[in-house]
């Protein structure tokens, strides 16, 4: 039985993707944690500025999805001001936020992906069959998706002001309405991404269900986890990116909670450990557990697969077939963490779908984007669907519309407890008697970042990328052994 | 910005994040550029990430970054100056312009287009954890010189190799191997 180790407070401010591993007398591990920064002093930061700069702040901070902080952010100053936008509002954002959608899991999946799914470790470097079909497109594949990626990311640009850095969102609305010029580039371009989508998804999945090393790594123990899912569903249950309530289903896939942004309080709960300043969500409803799996555990994920489990079907009718084609596959809910990368990709043809349909709305053209608010801020909450998972920002004014409490949480908040149990259920997998060598360090690292975490908000760090070092201590908390990438 | 209207064929990408204290020492290096800005050279702050930031390089031939580092090896407000293919994992640069090298090797392997040369100007630091908007005096100091470098890196002529190895080849198959060096 291992003793229990203190970690010092101070140290845990640094942290990206480091994980301390306690081993146990025989070397096997005995309990693993993944140290998360958090940004600490954000909130602080805000109070006392005006609510109606957090649009602009929040996509300023976040080097990874600032379009989905400055949507999230509007949000919830529709709600603090109680201004519903109109329709058309809805619609531009809405647009906007598909094409961010698509573009991010689009540069995702072609630029991480390969290397995420592939784990090269002890067996064969590549299990390269996966992605027979885009080998033999090459050089090809890589202007096609630099295309793809700029078609959407310029016309994001034209519709919020700049591309990186939306300025373009306000309580009750947009800034302004489309003009023709756009509407019609929206109706060239909108095509060509869903047919990108869609090859993409072809590929992929079709070399996947070919490759029987790729199903097999899918299943490997250490990267499932039987969770609640979680997701925003519109009301008819299809899956929704801007605006919806979320659905919560259990490991099977039954439904269990259904709650709009502004009772999120009322059924997620944050519990917190000693040896990190990062508390972990957990439902209410089922209390905490601690670091379990399964039905009773309080515990869910959120993202692309969570997604895709949560909803009861896809918004748009490719991505649903895809969607059936992938449950086909895996089972309804699906559990295999690196099933994600597919998830995504379905969730990218939705996208893309969802940019054609709205391209072609009637009203694309109105002029009313508009609605001013009337009423005194209070509180209020908005959640939205981002590339990682379900965000929601949450502030409280004063009557002046000075932010009084801030509070955001993120995707990678949500998933922060089943993150740890990936890494212990990993560490075990891979450490034994003590040693770990490079392909472990390969496994502990995919396991971390098949949840695609998002620590950017501590810096302005890549994404994805995050140089794992692991700490091995032995049963009295002296250190071992320190690995990290290049070591 | 779209790049049709790009007339410039280096660019100064000044990375950071304002509200971070010495995070934001990126954004005050690109202010200090703006003041008197080099012949032939764009700058542009941003905040966005590594795999973002090749967005950002598109139709640049060649890449000044400007980042805040922290090796905890040198004094804060130490400017150093090399190629991007220098670029390691820890121990070695911070995360902060980590990803490039990774994000660049995946532009090449897929064979979209990428510059031929990068060049890193980093400045240790001293805070990057609390949450204010200033620098700390020893990297506030540092600001002219860390100009001063990015003005002799734009100057320097030549390719260099952005890559620690011969160019990659568009993808026969994707090695795990190539990702993590």
């Amino acid at each position: 039985m291992s003793r229990r180790i203190t970690i010092d407070p101070v140290t845990r401010l640094e942290g990206h993707g480091k994980v301390e591993v306690i081993l146990d007398e025989r070397g096997d591990v005995a309990e693993a944690w993944l140290q998360v920064p958090e940004l600490r002093g954000f909130e602080r930061f805000c109070l006392g500025r005006p609510a109606v700069e957090m649009p602009r702040i929040t996509a300023h901070v976040c080097g990874v999805c600032p379009a989905a902080h400055h949507i999230a952010s509007a949000r919830a100053l529709d709600a603090v001001y109680r201004v519903e936008p109109p329709e058309s509002a809805h619609r531009i954002r809405e647009l906007y936020y598909d094409l961010f959608l698509f573009e991010d899991h689009a540069l995702h999946f072609y630029y991480l992906g390969g290397p995420d799914v592939v784990l090269g470790t002890r067996a064969e470097p590549a299990r390269r069959n996966v992605f027979g079909v885009m080998d033999k497109l090459g050089r090809d594949l890589g202007r096609r998706v630099v295309e793809a990626r700029k078609l959407a990311r310029d016309l994001m640009g034209s519709i919020a002001g700049r591309a990186a850095h939306p300025v373009f969102a306000l309580p009750g609305g947009v800034s302004r309405p489309l003009g023709p010029d756009q509407v019609a580039r929206l109706r060239e371009v909108a095509p060509k991404l869903v047919d990108f989508a869609a090859f993409t998804l072809d590929a992929f999945a079709g070399g996947a269900l070919r490759s029987s090393e790729y199903l097999e790594m899918l299943s490997r123990p250490a990267f499932r986890l039987d969770h609640h899912s979680m997701g925003l569903v519109d009301a008819e249950g299809r899956l929704a990116f801007y605006r919806g309530t979320a659905r919560v289903v259990d490991p099977a896939g039954r439904e269990k909670l259904r709650f709009g942004p502004e009772s999120y309080l009322e059924h997620i709960a944050e519990h917190v450990e000693p040896w990190t300043y990062v508390k972990f969500p957990y439902l209410r409803s089922h209390g905490w557990r601690g670091f379990e799996e399964g039905p009773e555990s309080g515990l869910y994920r959120v993202g692309p697969l969570a997604r895709l489990n949560a909803a009861e079907r896809m918004a748009s009718p490719r991505a649903e077939a895809e969607a059936q084609r992938m449950f086909a596959a895996l089972g309804k809910p699906a559990h295999q963490t690196l099933a994600f990368h597919w998830a995504r990709l379905v969730e990218a043809l939705q996208a893309a779908e969802e940019v054609e349909r709205l391209a072609h709305h009637p009203d694309l053209l109105d002029p009313d984007v508009r609605r001013l608010p009337a009423e005194k801020p209070t509180e209020g909450v908005g959640m939205v669907e981002a590339p990682r998972g379900t965000l929601l920002h949450h502030y409280r004014t004063d009557e002046r519309g000075l932010l009084t409490m801030v509070n955001l949480v993120v995707a990678s908040q949500h998933n922060a407890g089943p993150v740890q149990i990936s890494i212990r259920k990993a560490a075990r997998e891979v450490i034994h008697g003590g040693q770990v060598d490079e392909g472990a360090l390969n496994v502990l690292e995919t396991a971390f970042r098949a949840y695609d975490p998002c620590n950017a908000c501590a810096s302005h760090s890549l994404p994805g990328e995050m140089p794992m070092e692991v700490t091995l201590r032995g049963p009295d908390g002296e250190v071992r052994n320190i690995l990290a990438r290049g070591t | 910005m779209s790049d049709s209207t790009r007339t410039h064929r280096a660019l100064v990408l000044c990375l950071g994040n304002r509200i971070r204290r010495d995070d934001g020492v990126g954004y005050r290096v690109a202010e200090a550029l703006l003041a008197d800005p080099p012949a032939g050279a764009e700058i542009r702050m941003s905040a966005l990430s590594g795999l973002y930031l090749l967005d950002e390089m598109e139709g640049f031939e060649r890449v000044v970054v400007v980042d805040a580092v922290s090796t905890g090896k040198r004094a804060p407000g130490t400017v150093s100056a090399f190629p991007l293919s220098e670029v390691r994992s820890a121990p070695g640069p911070s995360p902060h312009s980590l990803g490039l090298p990774s994000a660049i090797r995946a532009a090449a392997a897929l064979g979209a287009p990428v510059p031929s040369r990068v060049d890193v100007v980093a400045i240790e630091v001293a805070d990057m954890a609390t949450v204010e908007v200033g620098l700390t005096p020893a990297v506030a100091a540092a600001v002219p010189l860390a100009a001063v470098r990015v003005r002799e890196a734009l100057l320097d002529p030549g390719p260099a190799p952005v890559l620690p190895f011969p160019p990659v080849a568009p993808v026969a198959g994707l090695s795990a191997n190539r990702w993590f060096p």
